[in-house]
């Protein structure tokens, strides 16, 4: 906001460290993280809100608060401006986002904002001797590379959420400033929303997954697809390809930008493992994969790896789970 | 309406992979024209298609990137700009958007299109980069835009579904693959290319400095394969049968 130094922390503290800043909304786990960070920089953890309860951020770790009154709909040029605003002149270490369609919109604005370092679909940060270490998913997560940031130079990090769980409890004595939303830009401005597809269950959410990706071959393929994933209790999933193509709505697919899941079924039909969300389909207890492509990632990830044409293999699943399903209803 | 479209020239995705020692993916092997720009080439001439104007392609890479410009001009763009200067080598993301707002901003579009994400890098954070550079608006992971006179009207893909959301020009929109089907050059177009113009930039017309890089790649690393699970050859019905009975012993039937 001005920089002013808080007096209680000098004195506890001495010459005050590089904070680590968050911005944290419904979804607190980035801030456990943010906390852990600090921890490791000696750094105070600063959380950012416009619509969180401050006393939850005092809870999780955060030494201060910003409470960004009105700061609602999100709109890039006016999160910088907040964000910017709260900074004040301060150079923090780094910002950690939540990665998402707002997260992924906001991290390199703000970075370029503050000409820091950027890094986007972070599984892990840690402090080292010659900077943060940030271990990151790429390539549709086949992928881990480590990027380093230099010392002295803020980095803004998305951070991929989920799966970490609700973060331990820091109680904190917390100073909690509040300050008045920027005017909005009036340059971009949010006219509706369209629901997904209402029906369906939330990806994130579900126990069972059917998900497909380019190797079904023909569009004509997603009925069966859909069949067999009604006859398991499953929803729905897509590879951005299919997606892309527009053979499912965007809000079937699974990654970049789309859904991070956690099934305890994932059954993957014709996708080769361009399936985002690794480190989330590690926990999986059961992967089965077709696809006509033993070498591909997704079948050395399977549990059962079944090297057929997806068109051969769907049809004669569900015919063989309806005649199941069949034997087993009661009479 | 005037549309500069960004275009960067990688690795062919068809084509084996490599990395260069420093972590840069090699690209001395064969490359094209990103696939997801051909997305936001085919976007901005629909765009000029519908309401008249300019479409300008602006490229920074090595000499080479010269052929991904040519391609989109055969496409039927109608001016490009190549940034290629040897400090520029190993660019960071934010360097990259600098070197590419400053050309942008002396061409003072109306409306910018970038791809989501590049096909090399996947970080997507070049475009809001330029965004914030250039002072303009940002609507991205747009899967459709509509233009009506200086309003700028895109469908953005988010978590939860679709937003409708509204932007003036100048502003810069990233498109999904898949807004719209990329043309194919005709022949016409490919003579044609020949005789556009591709204008080259160096670091010093644009007035920017080599700065220190940012965030560098360390290593990179295959992400973690589970332990090797049961692989069967389908012949009709075996597939079918260890598929019941994998979906048997994890009690899902």
């Amino acid at each position: 906001m001005n920089g002013r130094e808080d007096s209680v922390d000098k004195a506890r503290a001495g010459p005050e460290k590089a904070g680590v800043w968050t911005w944290v909304e419904d979804d607190l786990e980035v801030l456990g993280v943010a906390a852990e960070l600090a921890h490791g920089l000696g750094g105070r953890v600063r959380a950012v809100t416009g619509t969180g309860k401050p006393e939850r951020l005092a809870a999780l770790g955060a030494d201060r608060g910003y409470v960004v009154d009105g700061l609602d709909e999100y709109d890039a040029e006016r999160w910088v401006t907040a964000l910017t605003g709260c900074l004040g002149q301060e150079r923090p270490a780094a910002v950690l986002l939540p990665a998402g369609a707002a997260g992924d919109d906001l991290a390199p604005r703000l970075a370029a904002a503050l000409d820091a370092a950027c890094v986007m679909d972070c599984a892990a940060l840690r402090a080292q001797a010659g900077g943060l270490l940030v271990l990151r998913w790429a390539h549709d997560d086949r992928v881990q590379e480590r990027w380093l940031a230099p010392p002295g130079l803020p980095l803004v990090a998305a951070l991929r959420v989920g799966g970490r769980g609700t973060p331990p409890s820091r109680p904190r004595p917390m100073d909690v400033r509040r300050l008045p939303a920027p005017a909005a830009s009036g340059r971009a401005r949010l006219l509706k929303r369209l629901p997904a597809d209402p029906g369906s269950v939330r990806l994130a959410d579900a126990e069972r997954i059917v998900a497909a990706g380019l190797g079904i071959g023909e569009r004509e393929l997603l009925g069966p697809v859909q069949e067999l994933a009604d006859l398991l209790g499953a929803a729905l999933g897509a590879s951005r390809p299919l997606a892309d193509k527009g053979w499912v709505p965007f809000e079937r697919q699974i990654g970049t930008t789309g859904q991070s899941v956690r099934p305890r079924l994932y059954l993957a039909i014709g996708i080769s493992g361009a399936v985002q969300h690794t480190a989330g389909l590690k926990d999986v207890d059961t992967i089965i994969a077709i696809n006509t492509d033993p070498s591909c990632p997704m079948m050395a990830r399977a549990q059962l790896a079944v090297v057929g044409d997806a068109r051969e293999v769907v049809p004669a699943l569900v015919e063989r789970l309806r005649a199941f399903r069949t034997e087993r209803a009661p009479v | 309406m005037k549309i500069v479209v960004t275009v960067k020239q990688v690795p062919d995705p068809n084509g084996a992979q490599a990395l260069e020692p420093d972590n840069t993916i090699a690209r001395d092997r064969e490359v094209v024209l990103d696939p997801g720009d051909e997305y936001g080439i085919e976007e901005g001439l629909q765009l000029k298609e519908k309401h008249g104007g300019e479409v300008v392609l602006v490229s920074m890479g090595p000499e080479k990137a010269r052929d991904a410009i040519r391609k989109g001009l055969s496409m039927g763009a109608d001016r490009g700009i190549l940034i290629t200067d040897e400090q520029l080598a190993g660019a960071d993301a934010l360097l990259t958007a600098r070197a590419l707002a400053a050309a942008i901003k002396a061409e003072k579009p109306e409306l910018v299109i970038c791809a989501t994400e590049s096909y090399d890098g996947s970080t997507g954070m070049v475009p809001p980069m330029l965004a914030e550079l250039l002072g303009v608006p940002q609507l991205t992971f747009a899967k459709q835009v509509e233009v009506d006179g200086q309003q700028v009207t895109v469908h953005r893909q988010t978590e939860e579904g679709y937003q409708v959301v509204e932007g003036s020009a100048p502003c810069l929109v990233t498109v999904t693959a898949g807004i719209a089907e990329p043309r194919y050059a005709s022949l016409k177009g490919i003579m044609a290319a020949r005789s556009k113009e591709v204008k080259v930039l160096k670091l010093g017309d644009l007035g920017i400095d080599r700065g220190q890089p940012a965030e560098t790649v360390e290593s990179i690393a295959d992400a973690d394969a589970r332990e090797a699970g049961e692989i069967v050859e389908d012949d009709g019905s075996v597939g079918v049968d260890r598929i019941m009975a994998v979906l048997q012993s994890a009690k899902v039937l």
